[in-house]
C-alpha cells in the first residue's frame, strides 16, 4: 500500500484584535489563550495529524503573524496591542491566505477540510470593513466550515459582527479568566471537530462544545 | 514571524561597487535594539522584481540607473500587506521609473516618497539606510518577534494502542484475518485492522469481513459500521454474516448466470432484515446498527466469468482482469459536496437498493478482485493512477506470493501501515486466481 501522504488538513485561522484597547491584561490573556490552544492540541494525536493553525492579528493594519502550519510546527507568537482596529484589512488578508494556503478539492484528490475561523475583537472596525466582507462572503462564504466571531467588552459592535457571520458570540467580561474560557472553548471545539472527521465527516460543521457561562450566542436580528 | 529586511542595491554607476556583506552589517547595526530582524542584501540584477522574497518582507530598493523594462507586472503581483517596498535613488535613476514605483507604493500602510541620495558613495548610501531605519522604526510596533521557547518543551502526545473490552457482550476482536480455498482454482483472503482512533480510545473495530464459497461461487463481503452508531460493530458483522449465509442458501447446485442476480439480492435482503430484527429483539434503534455493505459473488467459468455485486455506502470494489485491465465495479455513495458523507444499509427502504444489484459478464478471467472499506479506499486516491501499482501490484508482491495460510498474516500486515491523517478501520477482502 502506498503511504505517500496527501493529508486532508483541517485549517484553523485565529483572527485576533490587537488594537490599543486590548493593551495590558486582555492581550496577555489572548497570548496565553493561543498558547493554551497549542498545548491542548499537542495533547491530541488526532489534532496533531490534521489541524493546521494560522494567526492573523489586526490593529492599524493586519498581519498574518503565523502562516498556516501544523500543530507541531506552530510556535505561539508574541502579541502586542497598539493602534486601531483594521478588521476589514484582516478579512482581506484572510481571503489572501485562503487563496495561497488552502488545498481545494481536485479530480482524484480530496482537498483540505473546510476551514474554521475564530475572530476575537473588543471594538468596532476603524477601517472600511464592508467591501472586504462582501468580497470574502462572495468568494469564500460557502467554503467555510465555521466562522465564529466573539465580541467582548462593552465597546464591541455585534451588529457589525453579525454582518460578517451568523455565529456571533458575546461576552461582556474581558477579564483574563473570561478570555481563557473562550480559548478553552475554541480549543475543545477544534479537538472535537478533528476527532469526528471519520465518524461523522460533515465537512461543513464545527462540533461546537457547550458554551461556558460567560459567553452567549448573539442570535438577535440585525437592524 | 517578523519581516525580513531586504536591501536591493543597483551596482551601476559606482566608483567601486558596494559590498553586500558590508551593507548588511551597516543595516544590522542600525537595527540594533529592535526586535531581532533578518537582513539580506543583494545587488540589483535582471528579473529582480520577480525574485523578491516570498516571506513577509520590507524591501529597500536603491536605484542609480534606469530599470530594465518589465518590472511593473511582477512587482505589482508581489506587493501586498506582507510585502512592502521603499525606494531610495541617486540622480542617475530614471524619473519615469521613480514615478511608477511611487504610485505602486503609495497605498502601503506607511507610505513614503522615494528618498533622494545626494552622492553615490557609501556615506550617501548610509544616509538612505538612516532614512529607511526611520521608516522601520515607525513600523516596528507591528513587528512580532518569534516566541521565546517555552520554559517546558511541549511534547506531542502519541497514539496509544489500548485493547477493546473483551468482556463486552458484543465484543469483536481488534483484528481479523481469514482465508479459504475457492471455486475454480481461486483463493479468498480477508483482513480487518482497527484504526488509530479506536485503538487510541480502546474502542471496538467497526468494520467486518466475511468470505464464503460454494462449489461454483466465491463470495466476499465487507462492511463499515458508522462511527456514530453505538452498535456499529454489531451492524457490520450481522450484515456480512447474514448476507453470506443467505447467498449460500440460495445457491443452486448447478447455478446459471441468472441465479447470480437473485442470490446477490437475497444477500442484501437478508442483511437488511437482520439489522431490523436485531434492533427489534434488543430494543435498540436500528440507526445504532448503521453500516455500509459491499457484497460480491464471483462465478468463474472455463475462460470467462460472471460477477454479481451490490453496495450501499462508500468503499470500493475493483477487479483486475488477466490482461491487466482494471474495472471498478461500484461507485461509492459519497456526497460530491461532502466527501465524507455516505449512505447506510438501513438509510432507505429495502426496495430502493434493488437497482444497485448488478451482474457483470467478463469474457476473460479475473486475476484479482478486491473489496475494501473506505478506510483503505480513501488512502488509495486518486484511484485510477494508483490502483495498479499500489493495490494489485503490491498485493502480488507482498501478499499473493505466499502460500494461502501465510497470506492472512501478510494481508493484515499489508493494511496495517502507519499513515498521517489516516484514522479509520481498514478492511480488505481479496479474491485471487492461483497460478
Amino acid at each position: 500500500m502506498n503511504t505517500e501522504d496527501f493529508i486532508r488538513r483541517r485549517p484553523v485561522y485565529l483572527l485576533l484584535d490587537t488594537s490599543g484597547s486590548m493593551r495590558g491584561a486582555p492581550i496577555q490573556a489572548v497570548q496565553q489563550g493561543v498558547t493554551m490552544i497549542h498545548q491542548e492540541l499537542m495533547n491530541n494525536p488526532h489534532a496533531i495529524e490534521t489541524v493546521y493553525l494560522s494567526v492573523i492579528t489586526f490593529a492599524d493594519n493586519a498581519q498574518q503573524i503565523v502562516r498556516l502550519c501544523s500543530v507541531e510546527e506552530f510556535k505561539p507568537p508574541t502579541l502586542r496591542a497598539e493602534g486601531s482596529t483594521a478588521l476589514g484589512a484582516a478579512i482581506t488578508l484572510l481571503g489572501q491566505a485562503f487563496e495561497r494556503e488552502l488545498i481545494p478539492n481536485s479530480e482524484g484528490r480530496k482537498g483540505d477540510y473546510r476551514p474554521l475561523i475564530f475572530l476575537l475583537t473588543d471594538g468596532a472596525p476603524t477601517d472600511d470593513w464592508r467591501p472586504p466582507i462582501t468580497n470574502f462572503k462572495a468568494q469564500r462564504g460557502s467554503k467555510i466550515g465555521a466562522f465564529v466571531a466573539l465580541g467582548c467588552g462593552t465597546n464591541v459592535n455585534t451588529a457589525i459582527l453579525k454582518e460578517i457571520t451568523n455565529d456571533v458570540l458575546y461576552m461582556k467580561d474581558t477579564s483574563p479568566d473570561a478570555l481563557k474560557q473562550f480559548f478553552r472553548w475554541v480549543s475543545s471545539s477544534i479537538q472535537k471537530t478533528s476527532q469526528r472527521i471519520e465518524a461523522r465527516p460533515d465537512e461543513g460543521a464545527l462540533e461546537a462544545m457547550p458554551l461556558p457561562p460567560v459567553m452567549k450566542w448573539d442570535r438577535s436580528t440585525t437592524s | 514571524m517578523p519581516p525580513i529586511i531586504h536591501l536591493v542595491v543597483d551596482p551601476r554607476g559606482w566608483a567601486s561597487p558596494p559590498d553586500a556583506e558590508m551593507l548588511t552589517a551597516l543595516m544590522k547595526a542600525r537595527l540594533r535594539g529592535y526586535t531581532p530582524l533578518t537582513v539580506q542584501t543583494r545587488l540589483l540584477g535582471e528579473g529582480w522584481a520577480a525574485t523578491l522574497p516570498y516571506e513577509e518582507a520590507v524591501v529597500l530598493l536603491v536605484l542609480s540607473r534606469p530599470l530594465a523594462e518589465g518590472w511593473q507586472t511582477p512587482l505589482e503581483a508581489w506587493l501586498n500587506e506582507q510585502h512592502r517596498l521603499y525606494i531610495a535613488f541617486f540622480d542617475g535613476a530614471e524619473v519615469a521609473d521613480l514615478r511608477g514605483l511611487a504610485a505602486l507604493t503609495a497605498t502601503q500602510p506607511i507610505p513614503r516618497a522615494p528618498y533622494r541620495i545626494l552622492a553615490q558613495t557609501t556615506h550617501g548610501l548610509d544616509s538612505a539606510l538612516e532614512w529607511f531605519e526611520g521608516v522601520l522604526n515607525k513600523m516596528q510596533p507591528t513587528f512580532v518577534p518569534e516566541a521565546p521557547p517555552p520554559p517546558v518543551r511541549v511534547a506531542a502526545t502519541r497514539w496509544r494502542n489500548l485493547p477493546s473490552n473483551a468482556q463486552d457482550i458484543y465484543a469483536y476482536p481488534d483484528q481479523v484475518m481469514l482465508s479459504a480455498h475457492g471455486a475454480q482454482n481461486y483463493s479468498l483472503i480477508g483482513a480487518s485492522h482497527r484504526g488509530k482512533t479506536h485503538a487510541h480510545h480502546g474502542t471496538f473495530r467497526d468494520d467486518a469481513v466475511a468470505l464464503g464459497t460454494t462449489p461454483s461461487w466465491n463470495i466476499l463481503a465487507v462492511a463499515d459500521g458508522a462511527g456514530t452508531a453505538a452498535l456499529a460493530r454489531v451492524g457490520s458483522n450481522l450484515a456480512v454474516s447474514s448476507a453470506l449465509a443467505a447467498i449460500r442458501e440460495s445457491a443452486p447446485l448447478i447455478p446459471s448466470p441468472d441465479d447470480l442476480g437473485r442470490a446477490i439480492w437475497a444477500g442484501l435482503e437478508a442483511a437488511y432484515h437482520a439489522l431490523f430484527n436485531f434492533a427489534t429483539a434488543e430494543n435498540v434503534d436500528v440507526s445504532d446498527l448503521n453500516t455500509t455493505l459491499q457484497l460480491l459473488i464471483h462465478f468463474p467459468l472455463e475462460t470467462s466469468c460472471f460477477v454479481g455485486v451490490v453496495h450501499v455506502g462508500d468503499g470500493l470494489v475493483v477487479a483486475e482482469a488477466v490482461d491487466g485491465q482494471i474495472y471498478p465495479l461500484t461507485e461509492p455513495d459519497t456526497d460530491p459536496d461532502d466527501s465524507g458523507r455516505t449512505l447506510f444499509l438501513t438509510s432507505a427502504p429495502l426496495n430502493q437498493w434493488k437497482r444497485r444489484t448488478k451482474v457483470y459478464q467478463f469474457d476473460e478471467r479475473l486475476s484479482i478482485v478486491a473489496l475494501m472499506t473506505d478506510g483503505l479506499s480513501s488512502d488509495l486516491e486518486p484511484y485510477d493512477e494508483l490502483l495498479q501499482p499500489n493495490l494489485f501490484g503490491a498485493l502480488r508482491a507482498r501478499v499473493l506470493c505466499y502460500p494461502l495460510r501465510q497470506r492472512e498474516n501478510a494481508l493484515l500486515s499489508f493494511i496495517s501501515y502507519e499513515r498521517r491523517g489516516s484514522f479509520d478501520d481498514r478492511t480488505l477482502a481479496v479474491l485471487a486466481r492461483e497460478g
